[in-house]
This record gives C-alpha cells, sequence and structure tokens, in this order.
C-alpha cells in the first residue's frame, strides 16, 4: 500500500476515566453550538486537522460506527410523544449518518469527494483506507479523514440489555492525509475479517472497557503526536462483528 | 475504468425478485407502488410505497429486513461464484436495521427494559450487514458499508469497481434499505412525501414515494471473467462523485455538484456525453431535486440529451439501495434493448430544462448508460456502465 504523510491531526476524547467528552473547544461558534454532538465533535476536529490547508483538491472521507445517534433518539422520541407526522425534520436529517460530512463540507466548502463509511468498532480503520484508496485512485490531491461518535442513554441502556461488560464511549479525531512525501506518514492500512457469530469480537477488549466506534483513529493522532524520528507503530482494532484493523505509522 | 466487468446481477424491489421479473415489471409502464402494510402510520393519510413480498426474501426469522433483503440479492448474485481470494464486500444502506431498533425505541423509549426484545437491538448499526452477509455466504475480504445516504450503494459500486480496477480480484457490491417508521415519518415531516404514486418530472409532482429494495453486482477483472467464460452484463466504466456543500437537505438550485459529479464519470469512462444512450436520472419527483437535475443535464449534454427517465416512479426511492438497483435496471436496459419511461408523467413541469421519457418505455438498443444517485448532505454520486466490448 502507498504511504500517506499525514499534513494534519486532531482528536477529541473523553478526560480519564470518563465516557463523555467535557470540552468541544467550538464555544464560540454559535452555529456549530446548535449542532449534535456527534457533528460539533467531527467538525470541530475537520476545521483544526485541516488548519491552513486549502480546501482546492480536497477529498473528505468520515467514518461513525452509529452516526447521530442523539438525533434519532430525538426524532423516535418525537413520533412516539406526539404521533408519527410529527417528527422533527431537523433530527430526521441528523439521524442520517452522512449528515456529519455534509455539515463539515458545508462549513469548510469541501466540494471534492465525499464519503461516509461505516463498520462498528473499526469504522476509523475503514474510513482511512478508503481515504488513502481515493489518494491513490487521483480522485484527490489531498485528503481529510474524520471520525466521531456520541454516547446516549439510550446506547448505554442498549449496552446493559445485552448484558455487555463494557461501557460505550465518545470522542473524534481527524487527519489530513496526502502522497507527498513527508517525515510522519501512515505507512499501511489493514482491514481483516473472520465470520464470527454476530456481537462475537475477534478480540475481546477487557471487562468494564470503554468501547468507542471512533476509538480507531484518536489512537492514530495520540501515536502520530507520541512517535519520535525513526520510530514506527502498529495499531489495531477489533469490532463486535468479526472485524479487524491494523493502521502502521512511521516518523521518518 | 476498461477492466471491470459486471458477472453477476441480484436484485429485490416491489416489482419481484431476478432479472426478469424486473425487466418485465419496468416494460409494463405501469406503477407497482401500493398501500403500505408493513406498519401502522397511526391515522395519517396512507402514501403508496415500493414494499417487497415477505415471500422472496431469504433468511432466517431474526435477522433484520434489510439483512433478508441483502442475503436474497446477493445470493442472487453471486450465482453459483466461489469467490478466491481477498475480495471486496462494498455494500451501500442508510438506515441498516432501524426497522427493528425502532420498535425497541418506540415500545421502551431508550429505557434499560425490554429484555426479552433485544434482538431486535442487535442489527441496530448499518455495518452489521456486512458482518452478517459475510458470516452466512462465507465470504472472506474487506467489508466495506458506505453511508452516503441516497448514493450510497452507487458509491459501494463505484468504490468496489475502482478497488478491482486497481488489482482486486473480485468485488460483491450493492446496497440495501427496508421501509421503516424513521425514513417514512421522517420524509413526511420534511413534507417530501408524495399523496399519490410519485411522478417524476411531472408538473403536478409533489414529492416522492418510498421503496424498500436490495441489489447486488458482482465484478471481477474483464480477462478473468473471459477465461472462466463468465456472463458479462456490462462493465462498470466511471465513478464520479462530488459535494455541494450547499445545503442539508437541498440540492444546490443550478446542479453545481451534480455537474461536477456527472463529468467527473464521464472522464473516468473516457466517455463522451454524445456517446451516452440513456440517463438513468436520480429523479426524486421532488419539486427541488427533478429542477436540479434538469438543469445539471442540460449543463452536461447540452443540445443533444439523451433519453431521460426515472424509475421511481414505479420501485418508489429505495434511498441507499437506490444506486445499485438503478445501476441494476440500466444493465437490464443493456440486456434486453429497451429504455423504461417516466410512469406516472402526465406533462412534464415547464420548470424541467430538458425532455424526458414519457410514461411509456421504448426499444431500443442501449449500450452505455449513465446512472445519477444524490443524497442529503449534498452528496453527488454517478456511475457509467457500458457494454463489454
Amino acid at each position: 500500500m502507498t504511504a500517506a504523510t499525514i499534513l494534519g491531526l486532531a482528536a477529541i476524547a473523553p478526560p480519564e476515566g470518563a465516557t463523555r467528552v467535557t470540552t468541544i473547544g467550538d464555544e464560540a461558534d454559535k452555529a456549530a453550538k446548535r449542532l449534535p454532538r456527534v457533528d460539533r465533535m467531527a467538525l470541530q476536529v475537520a476545521r483544526q486537522a485541516l488548519g491552513s490547508h486549502s480546501v482546492d483538491g480536497l477529498g473528505l472521507v468520515v467514518g461513525t460506527g452509529y452516526g447521530g445517534l442523539q438525533a434519532t433518539v430525538d426524532f423516535l422520541e418525537g413520533i412516539a410523544v406526539r404521533g408519527a407526522g410529527f417528527g422533527s425534520p431537523t433530527a430526521f436529517h441528523q439521524s442520517v449518518h452522512h449528515s456529519l460530512a455534509g455539515q463539515i463540507s458545508l462549513s469548510l466548502k469541501i466540494t471534492g469527494p465525499s464519503l461516509t463509511c461505516t463498520a462498528r468498532e473499526v469504522s476509523s480503520e475503514a474510513a482511512l483506507k478508503e481515504g488513502i484508496d481515493l489518494l491513490t485512485m487521483k480522485r484527490c490531491s489531498k485528503v481529510l479523514v474524520v471520525c466521531s461518535d456520541e454516547t446516549v442513554p439510550a446506547l448505554e441502556a442498549a449496552f446493559k440489555l445485552m448484558e455487555a461488560p463494557w461501557t460505550p464511549s465518545e470522542g473524534a479525531g481527524a487527519v489530513l492525509l496526502s502522497l507527498e512525501p513527508g517525515e510522519l506518514q501512515i505507512s499501511d492500512v489493514k482491514l481483516t475479517s473472520r465470520s464470527k457469530q454476530m456481537l462475537e469480537w475477534t478480540e475481546k477488549p477487557p471487562q468494564g472497557a470503554f468501547v468507542n466506534p471512533s476509538a480507531g483513529i484518536i489512537k492514530v493522532v495520540e501515536a502520530a503526536r507520541a512517535l519520535k524520528p525513526g520510530e514506527s507503530a502498529a495499531l489495531r482494532s477489533f469490532s463486535l462483528g468479526g472485524g479487524e484493523g491494523t493502521v502502521a505509522l512511521r516518523r521518518r | 475504468m476498461k477492466n471491470v466487468a459486471i458477472t453477476g446481477i441480484g436484485m429485490v424491489s416491489d416489482l419481484g425478485r431476478g432479472l426478469d421479473a424486473h425487466s418485465a415489471g419496468l416494460r409494463t409502464g405501469v406503477t407497482a407502488l401500493k398501500p403500505l402494510t408493513l406498519f401502522q402510520t397511526e391515522g395519517l393519510q396512507t402514501r403508496p410505497v415500493g414494499q417487497v413480498e415477505d415471500a422472496l426474501l431469504e433468511g432466517k426469522p431474526n435477522y433484520s429486513r434489510s439483512q433478508r433483503l441483502t442475503l436474497s440479492a446477493a445470493i442472487d448474485a453471486l450465482g453459483g461464484f466461489k469467490p478466491a481470494g481477498e475480495g471486496v464486500i462494498a455494500i451501500g444502506s442508510t438506515t441498516g436495521g432501524i426497522y427493528e431498533s425502532e420498535q425497541h425505541y418506540l415500545q421502551h423509549r431508550g429505557r434499560p427494559e425490554g429484555a426479552s426484545q433485544r434482538q431486535l437491538l442487535v442489527n441496530h448499526a448499518v455495518g452489521t450487514i456486512a458482518d452478517r452477509l459475510c458470516r452466512d455466504l462465507r465470504l472472506e475480504g474487506e467489508r466495506h458499508t458506505f453511508a452516503t445516504a441516497c448514493s450510497s450503494s452507487a458509491n459501494a459500486i463505484g468504490y468496489a469497481a475502482a478497488r478491482v480496477e486497481a488489482g482486486a480480484p473480485w468485488a460483491l457490491a450493492g446496497g440495501v434499505d427496508s421501509l421503516c417508521r424513521l425514513t417514512w415519518a421522517g420524509f413526511y415531516a420534511l413534507k417530501l412525501l408524495s399523496s399519490h404514486a410519485c411522478k417524476p418530472f411531472d408538473k403536478t409532482r409533489n414529492g416522492l414515494s418510498l421503496g424498500e429494495a436490495a441489489a447486488f453486482l458482482l465484478l471481477e477483472p474483464l480477462d478473468a471473467a473471459r477465461a472462466r467464460q463468465a456472463t458479462i452484463y456490462g462493465l462498470v466504466s466511471g465513478w464520479g462523485l462530488s459535494a455541494d456543500a450547499y445545503h442539508m437537505t437541498a440540492p444546490h438550485p443550478e446542479g453545481v455538484g451534480a455537474i461536477a459529479a456527472m463529468r467527473a464519470a464521464l472522464a473516468d469512462a473516457q466517455v463522451e456525453p454524445s456517446q451516452i444512450d440513456y440517463v438513468n436520472a436520480h429523479g426524486t419527483a421532488t419539486p427541488a431535486n427533478d429542477k436540479a437535475e434538469s438543469f445539471a443535464l442540460k449543463a452536461v449534454f447540452g443540445t443533444r440529451v439523451p433519453p431521460v427517465s426515472s424509475t421511481k416512479g414505479v420501485t418508489g426511492h429505495s434511498l441507499g439501495a437506490a444506486g445499485a438497483l438503478e445501476a441494476a435496471i440500466s444493465l437490464l436496459c443493456m440486456r434486453d434493448s429497451f429504455i423504461p419511461g417516466n410512469v406516472g408523467l402526465g406533462e412534464t413541469d415547464p420548470d424541467v430544462s430538458i425532455p424526458v421519457m414519457g410514461p411509456a418505455p421504448k426499444e431500443a438498443k442501449v449500450s452505455k448508460v449513465m446512472s445519477n444517485s444524490f443524497g442529503f448532505g449534498g452528496n453527488n454520486t454517478v456511475l457509467v456502465l457500458e457494454r463489454a466490448p
């Protein structure tokens, strides 16, 4: 696989020991504050990773495990309380997974190729693979890969109902990639899968672990920041559907 | 792209299951939309939908409806093909297993209760469709699930084709969406649901009709397909995509993003606009879409616009499945030499700035087709499909 250079990166994660993000960092942006948390986190990391780079020739790939969960709950709650004819139009369009990419492209004026992908807990790895594929296919000269997920009480309740010994968590991360030579690179992304029973991990997280479908890209951002010259790292993630993703990083 | 052969097609919609059912249904020039019976809409006026007969669905009763639709079309697309090597499984879907998870939510409202019905929650995540499909059909390969709203499965096909062009030994690509309360009530809330069977490009159109479907294509390198003497239904030769960056639910009024995607797909296919024999339009029958799409088609094709029709007057809008279903329909047009009509069309809207097909189908040799898919969030995806040389 062709290596991609990281031109920019950003991540938002909950404080140590917490499942929810406490500060998104967009408090001065009045328009953003009206958006659902999953959109706000995605937009904030996208903006930070893009920095001052131009959007000319820029592609966008968004990864998300569950998309707009709060909007989905809000919409269903509306029709449960008020009836089928009285759902919130705003909550409906925000419940669509691609809403995050739409919001980012609208806010940052990105008109190039735009994809949203979802792959449970390896959504980040799938998004990184597809982003680098867009570069190698020459469909864009830079690509912004953004992953974001939020947790809501209904998801936490569902985990309890399934008797899952983990707690859902949230956060977002973004990397700006190009095929130009550079110091810090994603040298490989591998997606593999095993035909497992449903809801069976290839490798289970430890009991009590926090599970965030977008955790993969947050790990990539944190590892990239920590790498010293000459070092490399391989980051593995597993999904509840039998998927596995590995991202290899190196700093020249 | 010139090396991506389509060697299998599976499709299930309100027209039935399989190629012949769809070809025959489209050639009648009559809508297949019927009253919704899958769920209640609590006192609201019934709207016609494209609902699939349960008897056509594969899979176990505890599978989600989307998974059963997927399995039906994917089995047909694979036929007797035995995948060798690590391929690509690419699926487009908007809502995944929400038809089941919304039942749980509406009954228990997200509280930690309803354990006896927890099976309804298992398939909520859209990516679960690919997981279950791979397990059931023993498919080993990279799983990609695209969720770009109504262009989801067109992107799945485009991405998978590009991967085959780049060396993947095979790909199974397509999409699915089932009818569900969330999308029905959502489009109702947006005032975009037609009160009658939808009428793409018609002067009196007042919205879309929802449908459900699954469609899958088996893709292989052309030389490998020829070597095993597979039936070649056509080639995926162009994939163009863009973002409007204009509005979350409305298309750019001048179709700027749609124009960019169409031109990108034509360039990818190395095909001139004048070589296109038929455009399967996105044609949702919403006032904004049809007007903007016609504007974009005029910009791309100029004064030589090929026959244009939307098949959503027959199948309804199957959202994440629509791109794959309409790609499969485009291949049927090549196989059976016909162009579907705009079923439901009475008088073309004067705001539609191009000539479009009437309601009746016509016989025609079709060699190159453009298939348009546009989605919420301003996503534009265009495929070019052509006969194998």
